[in-house]
């Protein structure tokens, strides 16, 4: 944990990702301006001392739609990678330590999950159930997890040939046992860094579908349907509506992928240089 | 007596392809016999691909093999319905035959309890201080992890982790190969001292003749897979018939100034 | 042991090396100053234990610590050059005169030998990369000789076959046995062999320790042997230096140490060695060597020495020279 808050990468991400956690829920309250009431008569201001970064089209206030948007760009990360988390590690782990037919069936559905373009997937599924937030978190999830697949089998895989996995199945200790007690906290490394940069990829997933307008629906507020606005409006030289919104995806994008690549300094030993 | 007979071992490693046709195949044992007597230190020495650590593995029934027979004496199985199992093994590679995110307290509660078939939590603490007073490990904290050990200290832990189940045979797969000399003869220190203490078998396998003859009351010299010669370790280091076991002495480093 | 072809003059002397490694915490120190000297044609054995210094002295002599993992803290590295005579101070040199020295002059051979080939590159060009670095213009054709005849000095034969091979395509022997061909391509005059035998079956380590002894006669090469088994040490040695965290706590000729050894440690070590058929004898030394960074005050060794008072625990023993040896014991004056 020390070594963690060394970590100047982690460090920095995690300030970030605070900053976005502590803004989404106590933003609110702080700045009293509502996200979704209209000022026709105010419409597309540009940043001012009463609009901080401005108006959109109707008169609503930017800056309420940003603070209000962090609320659902982080609970879409959160809850996808969630979602990931609980399909594929399981998968994973069954695929790495039963081997034979388990392994041969789950590694061939990764498979044709990872040969189809993750965002036609997306797409086909919202085309079915409709546009909305939770979707949009469901289909996420379930388009992520292949790949944390593929990491915990191939971790399952290396520590479940250790002398100590061994030693174990002499021991005649159960299964279940192994898989959880001894396998399990040895492929939990890997799969911390991937899914602190999978939250980073979903927020950035949620973004591009509100901004083709299949993710969070209208009159809702979110990073990317602000953005969507701004390329309406972009010959009226709209830029605010382009940049705040813009600034916070990267950000928050940049801030969770600090966190992976910083974690997989301190967590991964391969990576690490030996003495 | 003997405790355990293996009667013409083969083992057979086939590898399957993409819709589990056959590959090609190794033959990795072609029929051992052997015998390791009740109380008795055999010593197994082979080169790499010698097969003896296959052999290991079968006693251990970590691998099944694909013929032949291994006979237990029937003593240790009608004194008690026990599930588990009467060898236990000490590996090679002391940083890897322990498992990193595991207290040593842990494991040897973890050993304990399996070895007595009861409860985790009812192991004493004494329990698991007297095994680790039996590889002369008394004043560590059961709460450190493995990394905190050295080599040494890491192959000791591994011989308390097997002590702890009671087996009745003790499997050491090259247990000091990959350690420093001075290091190395603590560890046979302790083998041997566990042997006579507990009347507890062993088999000492090591690709070192020199050292299986420091520790060993029988020798059996093991090349691709078939026994070349098994013996008396006084007889095989004195008067070798195989000339393999020849070979093996010959390539022994001779101290010309001791 | 013979004496070989053994002039007296010096080629390689170092004098109070110290080098530490970084931690987050502070610094290990993990040579506490050694003094070596090597003479001509002479071999030289460096014993110790894991945790001794003694692989870090080798990677000291060619200036090879990682500058993101440790550094050479203290000492002089001075090599004598022949053609001119001059004595060349290795740890105060620039990096491109530093290249020039190793590999050309002072060669080194690891332990494991697929680590140090390339799995990808075929045997040839591990040589021609080699030879390149020293030699900007040459002839395919005299490289080809070259690497032929050292390749037929260290029993691989035939040269063509095993130049077209991957690495993998050896046993580990052969491959140990290419990588002291490759360490001679530049004619160096040192040889620093860390540990070259220990991944190795002991009927491939005989093979391998009479190629080092022939090659040595041959090229008339001054070798640093470093091996935690005395009795691998004592087959080739001339002169030995017992390393103990991070300090010489012996040294002098083979013959002397193994029939009179002074230092308390040496004693014990030798003790220690496995015979062949002596069951039952085995003679362990109690406790654990200290971890680098873990030295306290005193000497090192007195906590698990026999002979130790309250003076060693308190004291660091100062060297005692006696012709040609030399000991750090308050005990053995």
């Amino acid at each position: 944990m020390n070594n963690l808050l060394k970590n100047k990468m982690v460090l920095s991400g995690l300030l970030i990702v605070f900053f976005f956690i502590f803004i989404s829920i106590l933003g609110p309250h702080i700045y009293r301006h509502s996200p979704v009431e209209q000022n026709i008569s105010h419409r597309l201001q540009a940043p001012s001392a009463r609009y901080i970064m401005g108006t959109d089209d109707l008169g609503r206030d930017v800056l309420a739609r940003v603070i209000a948007g962090s609320r659902i760009s982080l609970s879409v990360g959160f809850v996808s990678v969630g979602i990931a988390l609980l399909i594929g590690v399981p998968l994973g782990l069954i695929a790495g330590f039963y081997g034979k037919g388990a392994d041969r069936v789950i590694m061939r559905i990764v498979d044709i999950m990872l040969c189809f373009p993750t965002i036609f997937l997306i797409l086909m599924v919202i085309a079915f159930l409709g546009p909305s937030i939770y979707n949009v978190m469901i289909v996420i999830g379930l388009t992520s997890w292949p790949g944390l697949t593929r990491y915990v089998r191939a971790e399952t895989l290396s520590v479940r040939r250790r002398e100590y996995i061994q030693a174990a199945e002499i021991m005649g200790i159960k299964k279940a046992r192994i898989l959880f007690i001894h396998i399990l906290p040895n492929t939990i490394a890997p799969v911390i860094i991937s899914a602190a940069l999978g939250v980073g990829s979903a927020i950035l997933a949620e973004s591009i579908l509100s901004f083709l307008g299949l993710g969070v629906q209208p009159p809702h507020p979110s990073w990317g349907n602000i953005l969507t606005l701004g390329k309406e409006y972009i010959s009226h030289n709209t830029w605010w509506l382009l940049v705040f919104p813009g600034t916070a995806i990267l950000m928050t994008v940049v801030a969770f992928n600090l966190i992976g690549e910083g974690l997989r300094d301190v967590l991964d030993p391969r990576q690490r240089k030996e003495r | 007596m003997n405790i355990l007979e293996g009667k013409k071992i083969r083992k057979v490693f086939s590898r399957e392809g993409f819709l589990g046709e056959q590959l090609g195949c190794v033959e990795a044992l072609k029929g051992v016999d052997f015998r390791v007597s009740a109380g008795e230190i055999l010593g197994i020495v082979g080169e790499s691909g010698s097969g003896k650590s296959t052999l290991a593995r079968i006693i251990c029934s970590l691998e099944k093999p694909t013929s032949g027979s291994l006979i237990w004496s029937e003593k240790i199985f009608t004194e008690k319905k026990r599930k588990l199992h009467p060898a236990q093994m000490v590996f090679q590679n002391p940083y890897g035959s322990l498992n990193p995110k595991l207290t040593v307290g842990y494991m040897l509660r973890e050993a304990i309890s399996a070895g007595a078939l009861k409860p985790l939590k009812s192991i004493k603490e004494e329990e698991l201080r007297d095994v680790l007073a039996d590889v002369g490990l008394e004043e560590i904290s059961l709460f450190s992890y493995p990394h905190q050990f050295s080599g040494g200290q890491k192959q000791r832990l591994g011989i308390a982790r097997a002590l702890a189940l009671k087996p009745r045979l003790l499997v050491c797969d090259e247990p000091v190969s990959a350690l420093d000399i001075s290091v190395q003869a603590q560890i046979l220190e302790l083998i041997c001292r566990i042997n006579s203490e507990k009347k507890l078998s062993v088999i000492f396998i090591a690709h070192d003749i020199e050292v299986v003859s420091m520790i060993s009351s029988s020798i059996l010299v093991m090349k691709d897979g078939r026994a070349v010669e098994y013996g008396k370790a006084e007889d095989i280091i004195n008067r070798p018939s195989a000339a393999y076991t020849k070979k093996l002495i010959e390539a022994v480093p001779v101290n010309p100034y001791l | 042991m013979s004496k070989y072809c053994m002039s007296s003059g010096y080629i390689l002397e170092a004098e109070k090396v110290s080098a530490e490694y970084f931690s987050s915490e502070k610094d290990i120190p993990a040579l506490r100053g050694v003094d070596i000297s090597l003479r001509e044609g002479e071999c030289i054995g460096i014993a110790g234990e894991s945790g001794s210094g003694k692989s870090t002295l080798a990677l000291t002599l060619l200036q090879l610590i990682d500058e993101d993992e440790g550094r050479i803290s203290g000492g002089n590295i001075v090599f004598h050059e022949k053609a001119s005579g001059e004595k060349i101070n290795i740890s105060s040199i620039n990096k491109s005169r530093l290249r020039k020295v190793r590999g050309k002059e002072i060669s080194l051979i690891t332990q494991d030998p697929y680590t140090s080939f390339n799995p990808v590159i075929k045997l040839y060009r591990h040589f021609r990369e080699a030879y390149r670095v020293h030699n900007k213009v040459f002839k395919e054709r005299d490289l080809k000789d070259k690497v032929s005849e050292l390749l037929d000095s260290v029993n691989l034969r035939p040269a063509e076959k095993i130049l077209n091979s991957y690495p993998h395509q050896f046993s580990g022997g052969m491959l140990q046995r290419a990588s002291m061909a490759l360490a001679l391509l530049n004619g160096p005059r040192i040889l620093i062999a860390d540990e070259p035998t220990s991944s190795l079956d002991v009927t491939i380590q005989k093979k391998v320790m009479e190629t080092l002894k022939d090659l040595r006669c041959r090229y008339n090469l001054s070798i640093i042997f470093i091996s935690h088994d005395l009795n691998l040490i004592s087959e080739i040695a001339d002169r030995i230096y017992i390393l103990y965290a991070g300090k010489t706590v012996e040294s002098g000729p083979a013959s002397e140490i193994f029939k009179n050894p002074r230092h308390p440690y040496t004693e014990a070590l030798l003790k220690s060695l496995p015979k062949l058929g002596a069951r039952g004898s085995i003679i362990s030394i109690p406790g654990r060597a200290p971890q680098p960074g873990a030295v306290k005050e005193g000497c090192s060794f007195a906590p698990r020495c026999s002979y130790a008072d309250k003076k060693c625990f308190k004291k660091e023993p100062p060297p005692v020279l006696s012709g040609e040896r030399a000991w750090a014991c308050f005990k053995r004056q």
